[in-house]
């Protein structure tokens, strides 16, 4: 076997960072191996994976690198990004956010149209590739309303139709359902027996046993262990709990809620009242009914995980609720109904991307501005208990993710809202940070507020809520596909 | 690997620092910061949607507010050209949402002139940064060009004439060369306030974050 | 300045794409639209333009219809009558400063708005890797020619994050005729510091990926679709040509 990747001493330091990411970093992997990087976030997992594309250090002006990093006989410092992106395929953690064009054919196409690829050749290998997602996907779909699952697929077929040597993922399980996940599995073992080279950062590891041939653990950007594919199948799901991964993804069934509708998949024959109550609530969006909720009662004090596939109206119900988005019927709060408006200054969101609510220009500030109007003010103990007392003096967007999303939870509990959303909180942040984002919500809603939980973290859904609302779409002749599993993950 | 692709590409010398080379970064990065700076000033003028009230607040305040983007993009810019790149980004999206053809010329020459501001401060200068955000705050003219052009001729071109000749009268009298000279200074005063204005926030804000 | 649904023609285009058929682009080709535009622009902004106005307003509904973007033509229609009662019929049966000043402001607007339609039909219709390839077919240089197809593709990223800032400062409380009058400038950097952080981050991926699939390379990019003069461009083509022939005859008479 010859090497096609070589990572020869490597240190690098991110631009703004005080300590290096990777610290002499040596790696050799041979053609065709599939190599799966590990540890917890922080280890340089992910920044590993970006010296194999380039993005290290060529996306990072000013950040420090030295040693040497060759793939498929190319050294990554010295050639343009394109040259590198010819010979690999990188499926970044978010494909949503990495669909260049909305429909699948296009999204398959461009890399061999921008790498100028002969057009009858780009056009077999398009058509080649479709017919092999089309067993999978809708294809007509715009691919902003494919579920998680099925964006996945998609972006995997965009980064290796023009038959690259290497394919790279980053955390390629991480917002998807457990069906999703063995479909992923299923297309990673036709890859490499096509002979691909494949190297997966990830913290979820018995899904890809039957796949992997070296598991490479990091901590503190440095090796700490390697296990071989038959080392790694003896190692218990409690060795790899205590260096910070997780084995087996299960999926979660909490006791559903009392809710009546279209939306509802699992409809009550009665819904008796609660703090929150929904009252023949529905929505319309661009033509699409999205929200057909007759009755939904939410209890204070809980947290309830809002569930189901992408376009079963999760983030409009939440809007609904906290008034950002209008609607027909009512919604009651204490058994007072309250006007969009009344509603927005009963709710807090934690929304995915916290930076679209920091504000100010310090922490202290920050805290300041959320409790203007709540006479509360033990916002000390708020920031101490959530480790950021020794920061008030910082600029929010100076710190890391979890740290901005630790602070707008500050904000949110000295504001002492009713109402409090939390948006897919596990997304991008620390697993090892898992069990305090769960206790986060679990203080909130023992604050006494109605808390509702959007996520597809089967873990997060598991140890941070107490009960389920499961979503389906309710104009669902319009998403086949969608509906499709939704119902599968609902049974 | 597929033999059907291009040249092979071995070894590219990554462009020297100050030449008109743009990476595809440099592209994407003028790109987005005209998207950013558009939306910008699509908001604050809807925020004059609030109230008439607010719409007097939110006029002047459109070019100061403008600046912080504007600001933030000139100290991305590495090279010669990016300025005068932004500027045609700009002068079509202005097009697109209808303003004058005018308007969109006015847009790239201001650049130009911007460009060559940027260049005397060797790209690095922040007083060449808001005197380039200051001219370039000018094209807030742009949408009235062709009726300060001819007032008169526009009036008439209506029939106001016909039946409203006090009116046209009163209209001509109050749009004269002063009155256009007046409209271009204070946009190019609100344009240097907003330069100041998105200096002052790249130290409170996007240098801390580490984006500046 | 005139609104545009830019997000919402845009997902009505995606939707269009058939599911097996090599997605036809419907609306003219990139360039035929950009002509038309600048040409448009040009003759509305004469100050003799409102005769130009008929001919443009033909041209809008024929280019909307022929998208079959429904809503966009009643929105279209409803401003343009609005603009045009305001412009042409207001001052006559009311004489007064008061309806003539609407009446110049409204006339004015009418041709930014006339303008604006037409460029809509090119931003609905257009994806950035259809604009960039038109545009290198025409020779524009590189630089150009790609900025102006991802900026197609970041419109509604930075969009949805302007929109997700105001949601946020709803929340909070700091959206409000008060707020803005009493302290505009804070009021300002409050929604324009976190939208501009969280666009810079929320472009992040996108830029990476597409550079490292080739966009904005020095290799010459070889479309799927090559740009093309197509059977609809030549019916809008023969349109304009009656179009401006009518209106200049007209002019004669």
């Amino acid at each position: 076997m010859t090497d096609i990747i070589r990572i020869e001493d490597v240190t690098w330091t991110y631009p703004h960072a005080d300590e290096p990411s990777l610290r002499g970093l040596d790696l050799s992997i041979g053609e065709g191996e599939v190599v799966v990087l590990c540890g917890a976030s922080g280890s340089g997992k992910s920044t590993a994976l970006r010296l194999l594309n380039g993005l290290v250090p060529q996306f990072h002006d000013e950040g420090v690198l030295t040693g040497a990093v060759t793939v498929a006989g190319l050294v990554t410092t010295a050639v343009e990004l394109d040259a590198l992106g010819a010979v690999t395929g990188t499926v970044l953690q978010h494909p949503r956010r990495q669909f260049f064009t909305d429909s699948a054919r296009d999204e398959v196409a461009f890399a061999m149209e921008n790498l100028g690829f002969e057009r009858e050749h780009t056009r077999s290998r398009v058509d080649a590739t479709l017919a092999e997602l089309s067993l999978y996907v809708p294809l007509g779909q715009s691919l902003q309303r494919l579920s998680g699952g099925q964006q996945q697929q998609i972006a995997i077929a965009s980064a290796a139709a023009h038959e690259p040597r290497i394919l790279l993922l980053d955390e390629p399980s991480s917002n998807l359902s457990v069906d999703a996940i063995a479909r992923l599995t299923a297309t990673l073992i036709a890859l490499k027996a096509a002979g691909m080279t494949i190297v997966v950062a990830e913290h979820r590891l018995r899904y890809l046993q039957d796949v992997l041939d070296r598991v490479v653990v990091m901590r503190g950007g440095e090796i700490d262990v390697v296990w071989t594919a038959d080392e790694f199948r003896e190692i218990p799901d409690e060795t790899l709990a205590a260096e910070g991964l997780r084995g087996v993804v299960r999926p979660t069934t909490l006791p559903e809620i009392a809710a009546a509708g279209a939306s509802a998949a699992s409809p009550a024959a009665s819904v008796p009242p609660a703090a929150l109550v929904l009252d023949g609530v529905r929505c319309t969006l661009g033509g699409r009914r999205v929200i057909d909720l007759d009755r939904a009662a939410f209890a204070s004090g809980e947290v309830t995980a809002i569930r189901g596939t992408n376009g079963a109206g999760k983030s409009t119900l939440a809007r609904i609720i906290t008034g950002l988005q209008r609607s027909v019927g009512s919604v009651r709060l204490d058994g007072v109904t309250l006007s969009p408006r009344a509603r927005q200054r009963s709710s807090a969101v934690v929304m995915q991307d916290v930076q679209r609510q920091l504000f100010t220009e310090t922490v202290s500030a920050e805290i300041a501005l959320a409790g203007t109007d709540s006479p509360v003010t033990d916002s000390d103990a708020v920031l101490a208990s959530l480790d950021l007392d020794h920061l008030a003096d910082r600029h929010p967007l100076s710190m890391s993710g979890g740290q901005q999303q630790r602070l707008v939870v500050a904000a949110v509990r000295v504001a002492r809202r009713r109402i409090v959303v939390f948006d897919e909180p596990s997304s991008g942040v620390d697993r090892r940070h898992l069990q305090s984002i769960a206790e986060q919500i679990r203080r909130v809603a023992a604050d006494g507020a109605v808390v509702l939980l959007i996520s597809h973290d089967e873990d997060l859904v598991a140890l941070a809520a107490d009960r389920q609302l499961s979503l389906v779409n309710p104009s669902s002749a319009t998403v086949p596909a969608a509906a499709h599993e939704s119902v599968k993950e609902s049974t | 690997m597929s033999d059907t692709a291009p040249a092979p590409a071995t070894a590219a010398p990554t462009p020297p620092k100050r030449s008109l080379r743009f990476s595809p970064r440099d592209i994407i990065n003028v790109a987005i910061f005209a998207v950013i700076y558009f939306i910008v000033v699509f908001a604050v003028a809807m925020l004059g949607v609030i109230s008439p009230f607010v719409m007097i607040v939110t006029l002047p305040l459109t070019p100061i507010v403008a600046g912080i983007p504007y600001m933030l993009f000139l100290t991305r810019v590495r090279h010669a050209g990016m300025v005068a790149l932004m500027g045609v980004a700009l002068a079509a999206l202005d097009l697109v949402i209808g303003h004058p053809w005018q308007s969109a010329l006015i847009i790239i020459v201001l650049s130009l002139i911007g460009e060559a501001i940027m260049a005397a401060g060797k790209y690095r200068s922040t007083w060449a940064a808001i005197w380039t955000y200051t001219v370039f705050s000018a094209w807030f003219i742009g949408p009235w060009v062709p009726f300060l052009l001819d007032p008169a001729g526009y009036i008439a071109s209506y029939g106001l004439e016909a039946y409203g000749e006090e009116y046209a009268q009163s209209f001509r009298e109050l749009v004269t060369v002063p009155t256009i000279l007046l409209m271009v200074l204070s946009t190019v005063v609100c344009g240097f306030l907003g330069g100041l204005l998105g200096s002052r926030l790249l130290s409170k804000h996007f240098r801390k974050a580490g984006l500046a | 300045m005139t609104p545009i649904d830019v997000d919402g023609t845009r997902r009505a285009s995606a939707l269009a794409v058939g599911v097996e058929a090599p997605p036809r682009p419907r609306g003219l080709d990139p360039r035929a639209a950009i002509v038309l535009i600048v040409a448009t622009s040009v003759v509305i902004m004469q100050v003799d333009g409102v005769r130009w106005m008929p001919a443009a307003l033909v041209l809008v509904i024929a280019l909307t219809m022929w998208e079959g973007a429904w809503r966009r033509l009643v929105s279209e229609l409803v401003t343009v009558a609005v603009l045009a009662a305001f412009a042409f019929w207001l001052p006559v049966v009311w004489q007064h400063p008061v309806s003539a000043t609407l009446g110049v402001g409204a006339a004015y607007m009418l041709r930014f708005v006339l303008v604006a339609a037409v460029a809509a039909h090119l931003v609905a219709t257009t994806t950035p890797t259809r604009m960039s390839a038109a545009l290198r077919a025409w020779h524009v240089p590189r630089p150009v020619a790609v900025m102006l197809g991802v900026m197609l593709r970041f419109f509604p990223v930075v969009a949805n994050e302007a929109r997700a800032v105001l949601d946020a400062m709803r929340l909070r409380g700091l959206v409000g005729a008060r707020g803005v009058t009493r302290h505009p400038l804070r009021a300002v950097e409050r929604f324009v510091v976190p939208m501009i952080a969280a666009s810079l981050r929320g472009s992040e991926d996108l830029s990476a990926a597409a550079i490292l699939r080739g966009l904005g390379s020095h290799r010459v990019p070889v479309p799927l679709v090559p740009p093309r003069f197509g059977a609809g461009d030549l019916l809008v083509l023969l349109l304009v040509v009656a179009l401006v022939t009518a209106t200049l005859l007209l002019k004669g008479l």
